[in-house]
């Protein structure tokens, strides 16, 4: 467990010394709000339960910035860490690889936080949206816990892809879930076929559990089984993974 | 006690078997040099010693433990230091940094600066591990591999790419820890380093140890033969001489020569100066012969050298190393021109 907390605690080092990648994932979602907020700040109302643009942008935007964090903070930088050698450097350590694993995904958590509270400062200022002070922290936790799946998803990848791969991967992935996942336009916009698929993507549940915040409703089972069923399923695989690299050797 | 002990070690890749009835013991305290070309066996060996392989056969013990039973992982790795060949390339942290991050996952660490001192690096202590130089890199993967104060050291090649001064300095830090009992389990290309460093030594090739011994008696080199090596006076045939060249090469830049001093009939041939070079495993006669000749007809032998065969060539004749066909054609050429 010290061991834990002492890698821990320079991984945070690393990070805040990694300040270019910190600063362009933490402003590239509220950019993305603000450029697409454009002239519809007024009350259109996009979605289930009055939701205007501007609310639903907010929580598309807090939702995309996970993703994108999660994606880049896990696949991206462990992917270069990977070929790098530092991970190599690290399995001849007693550190168990788990803690590794852990410490990745917590590290991917951290710089979504963040990221959700700068797009929701940008969204009451900018945007005009307005909430009761107990509904904003409710959001923020909330979606803060629907990043894990895409933290997940980023460790994963950073495992599994090398560093040529792991952008590709990456970039196709910010698409699949952004959009399909509709953190772009709202998904009842549509065709049918696209809309019964965005219920399988995690991006589109961790958005409507956000949205439901707004609406001042719990938020549905079905978008908290569906996150749990992502991120049990993911760790499973990253474990899977790692089990089967384990006895590989270390070239 | 014993640090390693290794029987009848296999490994398969598909059907080839790549490490194939491996059997060695290193003693704690030893330096054991693992030599042989690449892909004779030896990474795949210290992986398996590492537990970072599993092996298809054999017995193997590390540190009293079986490196391929998951459960010994973390004790295993907390008795055992390795030090990578390939250098890490770390964007963020300083080579201070680095060490008390490895520092915090071993049991009884080395005081972080007294590692920096071992390796000569407290200069840099503060530097970012990305503005070092190559060979600095390398001391500070040396560094990592001894910051948890292991019983047991692997080292991959540490000096490749090492100017001499920084090699010289790589070896007496390994001495300077074996000194404090630590185990060495080495690989390397360089038959100095094993030389100057290696209690032991053991020459792997296609998956098996071809040899193993001190690198003083290595393949019988203690009691094989000799070389003794001399320029042929001037105008001397090879066959003047009281003992049979096993190989003779013209001076530098005259190799296609020899056939025509010979058809001049060997008159004179003046500064003709070949190389000859004897091997025996009588010496001491050879010797006698050449020299008591040479004082007789008034000549020189000019840069007289008597070797043993170095480890090299001991190396290279283990791992199956046939001469190029240059070094023959000039015996055979230079025995035609002379009879």
């Amino acid at each position: 467990m010290s061991a834990l907390l002492h890698f821990g605690r320079f991984e945070m080092l690393r990070l805040i010394r990694s300040w270019k990648f910190l600063l362009i994932t933490v402003g590239f979602p509220v950019t993305f709000y603000m450029l697409f907020l454009g002239d519809r700040r007024s009350g259109e109302v996009v979605a289930a339960g009055s939701v205007t643009w501007r609310e639903y942008l907010m929580v598309a935007m807090c939702s995309f910035g996970c993703l994108v964090a999660g994606l880049t903070a896990g696949g991206g930088r462990l992917a270069a860490e990977r070929v790098g050698g530092w991970a190599r450097q690290l399995r001849v350590t007693p550190l168990p690889t788990w803690s590794y694993v852990m410490v990745k995904t917590a590290t991917s958590m951290l710089v979504m936080l963040p990221v959700i509270v700068l797009v929701e400062v940008v969204s009451a200022g900018f945007g005009d949206v307005r909430l009761a002070a107990g509904r904003w922290i409710e959001l923020t936790l909330v979606m803060w816990v629907t990043g894990l799946p895409f933290a997940e998803l980023g460790v994963l990848i950073g495992f599994v892809a090398g560093v040529e791969t792991a952008f590709p991967v990456i970039t196709a992935l910010m698409f699949v879930l952004g959009y399909f996942g509709g953190l772009f336009n709202p998904v009842s916009a549509m065709p049918s076929p696209l809309r019964t698929a965005a219920h399988l993507l995690p991006s589109f549940h961790g958005a409507a559990a956000g949205l439901s915040v707004v609406n001042g409703r719990p938020a549905g089972l079905s978008d908290w089984l569906t996150l749990a069923g992502y991120a049990v399923g993911l760790s499973a695989l990253v474990a899977w993974r790692h089990r089967t690299e384990e006895m590989k050797g270390l070239a | 006690m014993t640090a390693v002990m290794v029987d009848g070690l296999i490994k398969r890749y598909g059907g080839l078997r790549a490490v194939d009835g491996v059997s060695f013991e290193v003693d704690d305290g030893e330096v054991f040099a693992l030599l042989g070309p690449n892909g004779a066996g030896k990474t795949t060996t210290v992986e398996i010693l590492e537990g970072f392989r599993g092996r298809d056969g054999g017995q193997v013990r590390v540190l009293g433990m079986d490196p391929a039973d998951p459960a010994n992982g973390q004790r295993l790795r907390e008795g055992m230091g390795v030090v990578l060949q390939e250098l890490a390339v770390e964007p963020f942290l300083t080579v201070r940094q680095a060490l008390r991050r490895n520092a915090g996952y071993y049991p009884r660490p080395r005081p972080v600066d007294e590692v920096l001192a071992l390796v000569g690096l407290e200069a840099k202590a503060d530097s970012r591990i990305k503005n070092l130089s190559g060979g600095q890199q390398r001391r500070l993967d040396l560094g990592l591999g001894i910051i948890g104060n292991p019983s047991l050291l692997f080292l991959d090649e540490p000096t490749t790419g090492f100017d001499p001064t920084a090699r010289r300095g790589a070896w007496d830090l390994v001495r300077a820890l074996t000194g404090g009992g630590t185990t060495v389990i080495l690989t390397t290309h360089y038959m100095d380093e094993a030389e100057a460093l290696a209690d032991r030594v053991a020459v792997i090739n296609s998956g098996r140890i071809v040899a193993e011994g001190t690198p003083q008696s290595l393949g019988g080199r203690d009691v094989g033969e000799t070389r003794i090596r001399f320029g042929l006076p001037p105008g001397r045939q090879v066959s003047d001489l009281p003992v049979a060249a096993s190989s003779v090469t013209a001076s530098s830049g005259r190799t296609g020569t020899s056939g025509g001093t010979g058809a001049s009939g060997g008159t004179g041939a003046s500064g003709s100066g070949g190389q000859v070079e004897i091997r025996s495993d009588r010496p001491v006669e050879v010797l006698a012969a050449l020299t008591t000749w040479a004082l007789r007809e008034g000549v020189d032998l000019a840069g007289l050298t008597v070797e043993r065969l170095t480890l090299e060539d001991v190396y290279l004749r283990l791992t199956g190393y046939r001469s190029g066909p240059g070094e023959l054609a000039a015996v055979s050429a230079e025995g035609d021109s002379t009879r």
